[in-house]
């Protein structure tokens, strides 16, 4: 299992296109794969999911992996995450 | 203006009767083929409309698309049907109502909206379970006034502005979606009207202003009459931006001022062509590396510049090497973070220190200049030294492909961005390096005047036209000139009205704005005469301080009535319309 944390920067946050982005290249790794908030955790594959997370600006969000390439997929879904979402 | 077409809401009787255990498996097969047939209709609704893909449209039936494919929450549906035997009406129902439901409870607006995208995908299902209407079809008057209690995504995405006049519903939210889709789409809308559906009857005439949020059910001929006259000066408007768009960039007094636009997509190249533009005066390459491959080799940046160049023709390309920094740049390249990344190893000093990677972006640059008219355009660039690496580095990309047997006919056009202050200081030597001038206007404010637009305490403080901004634009584009170079401005000033005069009045031979902004900055031009813009500026130029500058500004555009000045806080704002 391996897992981080990223705080969610761009403005207004995992609205229709980030989470669309999120959930695209969590879907590209073999592991199971969780987001999670203080209030929620959800599969990161599952767009339904992530759309209920409704990650604001600020949120601290915990990516966990459980799988082959656990790591790869929690730090490329973290840099995602830091990069805006290529909003800059 | 038009007739009122009613929208009767979609009612769905579902029914709740469980299934016998027998027939669940068959109830799981009829799930599955009405996803499969919701999925083929959301797609056919897209293919149909065919929206780019920046466009509202295509994201939100993307995000239908997407939920309808998403695992979990099929098994969520399919659960509902194997451990309570509901029949697939009801669990898709149950299932989805419930998520909408929690979306409409959260605190954000922007987040309770997708609320709409699972109700829209909860109907497609039931539509398909239960044989009723799909949405998205439907005959309508022409310039037909829909009125609904409300619309869902779909429905409004398969609105036909060509066909329909407005659409005014009873609920709704600015952040919603239909509010977005009718914005991309050009549809007058009104939303929130409350009992709306009670007070007007189908076929009664209804004026709707999206402009002002007015709905008038039963106008009068006083009414008709003032509607007539502003739906015939937003027709001449729009003819006139056409105009303005298809026209060369010049003003009044016939100085050629070339406008092109600003993208960060390849796909984005042909609505700019489209939008008039005369060129692309920046097409920035960073998109490529912060997608979800990491640094992207030769041949897929070989790729989007070819595509970037071929959607142009013989019109210039202007592309910017990789300009990164910060953060960004250091998840990506391995670096540590750094303490002060905006006077970091970012722009031309990252690509310096990374040879191979500004290698492979030159080769695949330098292949892609075959196809079209390519510039290439240096970021933060701060002495003559960075420069002449940077040249070895391309000479020797060249050299790598000479040796892979590629043709490399043509010497490249280098530019070097205006932006960091020394470069303006040294840009009578940067002028003798390289072939053209982009003043990168937003950073070179900020490293002018020490500011960091982010930092809200002092953002005020950032001001484009203050007289220093102003005396250091005018400094890089004599030398420029004195060598014989063009300069062009792709910041945002360019795309703002006073911007765009002032840099046209210093001197500034191109300009490029976003793609939406090209037709009004070259009808604005077309305007205003050259001369009245150059005596601005010189006085500009004389000026102790941005009050003065303003102050300047506002008497030497008073020769102009259709270019009004607000003062708002320390900034001018400038409120123009065209004189027609």
């Amino acid at each position: 299992m391996y897992e981080a944390q990223v705080t969610v920067r761009n403005v207004p946050g995992i609205h229709a296109r980030p989470a669309a982005q999120l959930v695209q290249k969590a879907s590209l790794f073999k592991s199971e794969i969780f987001f999670a908030t203080q209030e929620l955790t959800v599969n990161g594959k599952s767009i339904m999911g992530v759309m209920m997370l409704a990650a604001e600006t600020g949120t601290v969000l915990t990516i966990r992996a459980q799988g082959p390439d656990e790591q790869q997929a929690v730090e490329a879904l973290v840099a995602l995450v830091d990069a805006r979402f290529e909003e800059s | 203006m038009g007739p009122a077409h009613l929208l009767v809401p979609q009612q769905f009787q579902v029914p709740s009767e469980p299934v016998a255990p027998a027939q669940v498996a068959a109830e799981l097969r009829r799930l599955r083929a009405a996803l499969r047939q919701a999925l083929a209709g959301v797609r056919q609704l897209r293919a149909r409309l065919g929206p780019a893909e920046s466009d509202p449209a295509a994201q939100i039936l993307a995000s239908h698309e997407m939920l309808l494919q998403d695992r979990e929450l099929v098994q969520e549906i399919a659960g509902a049907i194997k451990s309570e035997r509901m029949n697939a009406a009801h669990a898709v129902r149950t299932v989805l109502w419930a998520k909408a439901r929690y979306l409409e409870s959260l605190p954000s607006e922007l987040f309770r909206s997708r609320a709409s995208d699972v109700r829209d995908v909860e109907h497609r299902l039931l539509a398909q379970l239960l044989g009723a209407e799909i949405p998205g079809g439907g005959q309508m008057p022409a310039g037909a006034i829909v009125i609904a209690l409300e619309l869902t995504p779909s429905e409004t995405a398969a609105l036909d502005p060509a066909s329909i006049g407005a659409f005014v519903t009873e609920h709704g939210t600015l952040a919603s979606h239909v509010t977005i889709l009718a914005r991309s789409r050009g549809v007058p809308a009104v939303i929130g009207v409350a009992d709306l559906t009670a007070k007007v009857a189908a076929g009664d005439v209804v004026i709707v202003d999206g402009e002002r949020g007015e709905v008038i059910a039963a106008p009068t001929r006083d009414d008709v009459a003032a509607y007539d006259r502003r739906c015939q000066r937003e027709a001449r408007l729009g003819e006139w931006l056409d105009d303005a768009q298809r026209s060369p960039g010049r003003t009044l007094d016939g100085r050629s001022v070339p406008v092109e636009a600003n993208i960060d997509r390849p796909d984005a190249a042909g609505a700019a062509m489209a939008a008039g533009a005369e060129g692309i005066g920046l097409f920035r390459t960073e998109f490529l590396f912060l997608g979800a491959d990491g640094i992207p080799d030769e041949e897929v940046q070989y790729r989007a510049y070819r595509t970037v160049l071929a959607a142009c023709g013989d019109r210039p390309v202007t592309m910017r090497t990789l300009d990164l920094g910060g953060d960004k740049t250091a998840s990506l390249f391995g670096l540590p973070q750094e303490a002060n990344p905006f006077l970091g190893l970012r722009g031309i000093r990252l690509s310096l220190e990374q040879p191979e990677v500004f290698r492979a972006q030159a080769r695949a640059l330098i292949r892609a200049s075959a196809h079209g008219q390519l510039r290439v355009l240096l970021p933060m660039i701060a002495s003559v030294d960075e420069v002449r690496r940077a040249r070895d580095l391309f000479a020797e990309a060249a050299g790598q492909l000479k040796a892979r047997g590629v043709e490399v006919s043509q010497r490249i056009t280098l530019g070097v961005m205006i932006e960091v202050p020394a470069a303006v200081t040294m840009s009578d030597a940067l002028a003798r390096e390289v072939d053209f001038f982009s003043i990168g206007s937003n950073d070179l404010t900020q490293y002018l005047l020490a500011v960091d637009r982010g930092n809200e305490r002092i953002a005020a403080l950032y001001d484009p036209l203050h007289p220093a901004v102003l005396r250091s634009m005018r400094h890089c584009i004599e030398e420029a000139h004195r060598a014989g170079l063009k300069v062009g401005c792709c910041g945002e000033l360019a795309s703002e009205v006073l911007g765009a005069l002032l840099l046209v009045g210093l001197g500034v031979d191109e300009l490029s704005v976003t793609p939406i902004r090209v037709g009004w900055i070259k009808g604005l031009l077309a305007q205003v005469r050259g001369d009245d813009l150059e005596a601005l500026a010189q006085r500009c130029l004389q000026a102790g301080c941005g009050a003065q500058v303003r102050g300047f500004i506002r008497a030497g555009l008073a020769a102009y009535p259709q270019i009004r000045l607000e003062e708002r806080g320390h900034r001018l704002v400038c409120l123009w319309e065209p004189a027609m």
